[in-house]
């Protein structure tokens, strides 16, 4: 699994590319931890070329929720597969992660 | 129709396992439940190799699937060497104490029970087997 995160404007995205299994979550983690750190506001997570993912992916997303909440951090997924949104949805993360389709739709829903 | 595939027990096998059943598969289960069944054994293999990683240390992990005859269930099986865990005390977590304290883990096998059919551990000898059902919702048209 490959993880780039880049500044555009005033967003950062993380890219996630290949497997998000329990041998690769903990660079996913690291990699929102750093952004965290650096108290950035709007944290996009692109999904498009995001293939697997298994309960260690899901649980490095579950335990920012407080975080984000807390923070009220415009944190959001997007250009994710129905396949791995399926899995959001089997405990029901999908309603409480911010999901939208498309970059186009996280940025129109934040201003 | 069978399989089995054995791997040595690391988490950078997991990928062959998926890549296994993915390939064995793809004509039993509609894209769905294919994905989400891949999804349990891989949670399981990776409990494994986690929570038993002193017992499993270069050790295989042997991971088997049986088509019954009637083709409406697959049983899977998965054997190591070590403990074997009794499901029928599972407890679920509650999601929203799992997100209040910020913790990763603890739904891999929450996943498991909401996709899988049955579920169960037996020990038989040094080994443990999981063994996991799913009814078939839908042959691929190829195949039917």
């Amino acid at each position: 699994m490959e993880i780039k995160h880049y500044k555009e404007e005033e967003y950062t995205i993380i890219q996630i590319t290949g497997d998000l299994d329990a041998s690769s979550a903990v660079i996913l983690d690291d990699a929102i931890k750093e952004v965290m750190h650096k108290n950035e506001k709007n944290i996009f997570i692109d999904c498009q070329n995001l293939n697997y993912i298994a309960s260690a992916g899901l649980g490095v997303f579950m335990s920012y929720i407080s975080d984000i909440t807390a923070n009220s951090i415009n944190f959001r997924l997007f250009n994710m597969s129905n396949k791995i949104l399926d899995v959001f949805k089997v405990l029901g993360l999908n309603v409480l992660l911010n999901i939208d389709s498309t970059k186009k739709e996280v940025i129109s829903s934040i201003k | 129709m069978t399989g089995e595939l054995s791997i040595p027990c690391n988490k950078n096998n997991l990928k062959v396992v998926r890549s296994f059943l993915q390939n064995e598969l793809i004509t039993i289960f509609n894209t769905e439940d294919l994905n989400l069944v891949i999804l349990c054994i891989d949670e399981i293999c990776a409990n494994i190799i986690i929570h038993e990683q002193d017992k499993t240390l270069n050790k295989n992990l042997q991971v088997s699937y049986n088509l019954n005859k009637d083709r409406q269930t697959i049983t899977f099986t998965i054997k190591h060497q070590g403990n074997s865990f009794n499901y029928d005390s599972y407890k679920e977590p509650h999601l929203n104490s799992l997100i209040s304290e910020k913790k990763k883990g603890g739904i891999g096998l929450l996943l498991v029970t909401r996709i899988m059919d049955s579920i169960k551990c037996e020990q038989l000898s040094k080994y443990c087997i999981t063994t996991l059902s799913k009814k078939i919702n839908r042959l691929d048209p190829i195949t039917s």
